[in-house]
């Protein structure tokens, strides 16, 4: 993906507005599985429908209405474009935030071939949490200290 | 010494094989043999394994680039191993063909080698006979291979699998993608030590990651003739038999979300989170073990782990029965999931094993077949099913659930204790800190050249893995069977003219894993 430069309108500003000065609650797709995916499965035990903690966060399939893409287990180069893709369809301002050391660095699969090391090149990545697997204290933690940025009014990598 | 009965009845089938075929038949253990053949008789002969001789199992179908290797009759080596399901005898089929053949196909005696066959295809560069490939393959897994990739293996793949809907909702056209995810684990190995391989291999699937390590250490202690102390057996039993009730509640939690029947997946959660805080536990780690090494434990067991374990195993048999009263007699439960019955025959004609097969009515189960540690003193039962549909296979999931505990439960009242001698043999590998054992086992990873087999039955099915080696300080080709992979011809067709709404039903209920169908 080619960085391109943004520039905030206000009509862009309102919306970030409406998003997140009145709302604490992200929408969140979730790219990939592996370990990770199970461990997040896992922080969202309290709640009736496992899939969703209403509090924190929302898990959809919807691309276009996510603000929020969640990037776990070791990306295989294929899934690289796609993954742009689907970063691309989200609607700004959005957050990247990747999960567990597979995806941040290649972790054991390091010197595969066929596993991408660096998203983080190829994506502008917010937030990192790092484990292998990761925890999901951990996962939690990282959700509620990108809320605070958020809170603080940092912008998204994405549109710096 | 005069031979025991079993023994001559193997040495008499052996011998009548050898004779059969004016081959090199060569036994390597008991009930193991490989036979090496000339590259044109490859399916005439399997033909008649298949009918006359009574091999009707397809375990496994994979090729050894021979580039580097000095003594060959060909660049390449295609094997494949064959199971006599009566008395689980093992065939090992090799041999050699060159650069530019094509390789014919098994399609004909056993439909589920198209999948191997794909993979084949992909890895190496290859051409099959009846089925050609459209999609351009990598080759990463030769010897010579120097990275560049095929342009279209590299194009955007957004989805796991392709599926066509018809307007009244049938799925008429359903495909995995070949080999698009996959992500390099048989290649890693060649690049690194056995004990360094260890925790990577772990983690192809991270809910039954034990079966893994145990696959790998129990093949390089057989091959050193180690003996591992009897305490650190019962815990590795005990692993294993966790992990297995922690890989069937995550496939009935997948099960449970697709029928919407949140009380029960919630239910399944938390016995997942109970498994998941007592491996932490052991060794620190949730979900990726890290407790089996070659040689033993990498550390013994904490004080007070076992009152733990026995504790919570309580809590997961509780668990279990309501999970069972809820589904058994339940009519909204059978109603929902009397689909996709399954008959035994068609089955094993496409590889399927593990409770997929077991809820079909066919007896096939390693622990009771070929029984590794205790399982011989064990009282536990094997479950099966009648009809083989998403009903029977959840049963079975249900009761060997049941009966994994009953093992964990005698295990606990009779595990041994640890004994002075166990310190001072140089193979047990207690209070050593897990990067000390690393370094001290560095060697044990290394295997004398020939080849090597082992099977663990896992939690899914028939967990078989091979290794080839030259001698060298790296395996020079590892291959291993995950049961998920073994599934995928099976699912492709038993999708054609389901519901789509029912589709992602079945392919949970078959704990089908991205991450062990592709590695």
């Amino acid at each position: 993906m080619t960085k391109q430069a943004h520039v905030i309108s206000n009509s862009k500003f309102l919306q970030w507005l409406v998003k997140y000065a009145f709302s604490d609650q992200f929408t969140a797709t979730l790219v990939g599985g592996h370990c990770c995916r199970h461990e997040i499965e896992q922080s969202f035990l309290k709640t009736e429908d496992s899939r969703a903690n209403k509090s924190l966060v929302n898990f959809s399939d919807d691309y276009e209405a996510a603000d929020l893409l969640i990037i776990t287990g070791p990306v295989a180069k294929a899934q690289v474009e796609s993954i742009c893709e689907v970063y691309e369809s989200m609607s700004q301002p959005k957050w990247v935030m990747v999960v567990g050391t597979c995806a941040i660095s290649g972790g054991y699969l390091e010197h595969s071939p066929l596993v991408e090391n660096s998203i983080s090149c190829k994506l502008p990545v917010d937030i990192i949490v790092s484990g292998c697997p990761v925890r999901p204290a951990d996962f939690l933690s990282g959700l509620i200290k990108l809320q605070k940025r958020i809170k603080s009014g940092e912008l998204p990598r994405g549109l710096q | 010494v005069s031979p025991t009965f079993e023994q001559s009845i193997h040495t008499d089938f052996w011998s009548s094989l050898a004779q059969a075929f004016p081959y090199q038949l060569k036994r390597t253990q008991d009930k193991r043999a490989t036979l090496t053949i000339d590259y044109d008789q490859w399916i005439l002969l399997h033909q008649k394994l298949h009918s006359d001789w009574g091999f009707f199992f397809l375990l496994d179908l994979y090729v050894v680039d021979q580039k580097d290797l000095a003594e060959t009759r060909g660049q390449f080596l295609l094997i494949s191993h064959l199971i006599h399901l009566e008395d689980f005898l093992q065939l090992t089929v090799e041999t050699f063909f060159d650069e530019g053949e094509t390789v014919s196909s098994l399609e004909s005696v056993w439909t589920q080698a198209l999948t191997y066959e794909r993979e084949i295809s992909h890895h190496f560069r290859l051409n099959f006979s009846k089925h050609q490939s459209h999609i351009k393959s990598d080759g990463y897994m030769r010897k010579n291979w120097g990275g560049d990739f095929a342009d279209e293996s590299s194009s955007r793949v957004s989805k796991y699998y392709d599926i066509r809907v018809n307007t009244s909702g049938e799925v008429t056209d359903f495909s995995f993608q070949t080999n698009s995810f996959s992500l390099g684990f048989e290649k890693i190995a060649e690049q690194m030590t056995l004990s360094q391989y260890l925790p990577c291999f772990e983690r192809i699937n991270s809910l039954a990651s034990s079966f893994y390590s145990l696959a790998l250490c129990r093949m390089v202690e057989e091959t050193h003739q180690m003996i591992i102390p009897e305490r650190d057996q019962a815990i590795r039993m005990i692993i294993c038999e966790l992990n297995r009730v922690l890989d069937h509640m995550s496939c009935l939690y997948q099960v449970f979300v697709h029928l919407e029947l949140f009380e029960l997946a919630a239910k399944c959660l938390k016995a997942r989170e109970i498994i998941f805080r007592l491996f932490n536990g052991l060794s620190g780690n949730r979900s990726c073990g890290g407790l089996i090494r070659i040689g033993g434990l990498s550390f013994d067991l904490k004080m007070g782990w076992i009152t733990d374990c026995s504790k919570h195993v309580d809590i997961l048999a509780l668990i279990v029965d309501q999970l069972m009263s809820a589904t058994s007699r339940s009519w909204q439960w059978m109603n929902m999931t009397r689909i996709d019955p399954t008959s035994a025959k068609d089955a094993l004609k496409f590889g399927v094993t593990g409770p997929a097969l077991r809820a079909c009515g066919v007896n096939y189960d390693l622990r009771k077949i070929e029984p590794y540690y205790f399982y011989a003193d064990l009282a536990f039962e094997v479950p099966l099913g009648i009809n083989g549909d998403i009903y029977d296979r959840g049963l079975v999931r249900i009761e060997e659930m049941r009966e994994s505990l009953k093992i964990i439960f005698q295990l606990i009242d009779n595990l041994p204790r640890k004994t002075k001698d166990d310190k001072e043999t140089d193979q047990v590998v207690h209070q050593l800190s897990y990067l000390d054992t690393i370094y001290r086992l560095g060697n044990y990873g290394q295997l004398p050249a020939g080849e090597y087999n082992s099977g663990v039955e896992s939690s899914n099915g028939h967990l078989s893995l091979s290794v080839r080696s030259n001698g060298g300080e790296y395996p020079y080709r590892l291959r291993v069977r995950t049961p998920s992979f073994a599934h995928k011809e099976f699912l492709q067709l038993k999708c054609l003219g389901v519901d789509s709404e029912n589709l992602e039903l079945i392919l949970a209920s078959y704990n089908h894993n991205v991450s062990e169908m592709e590695r």
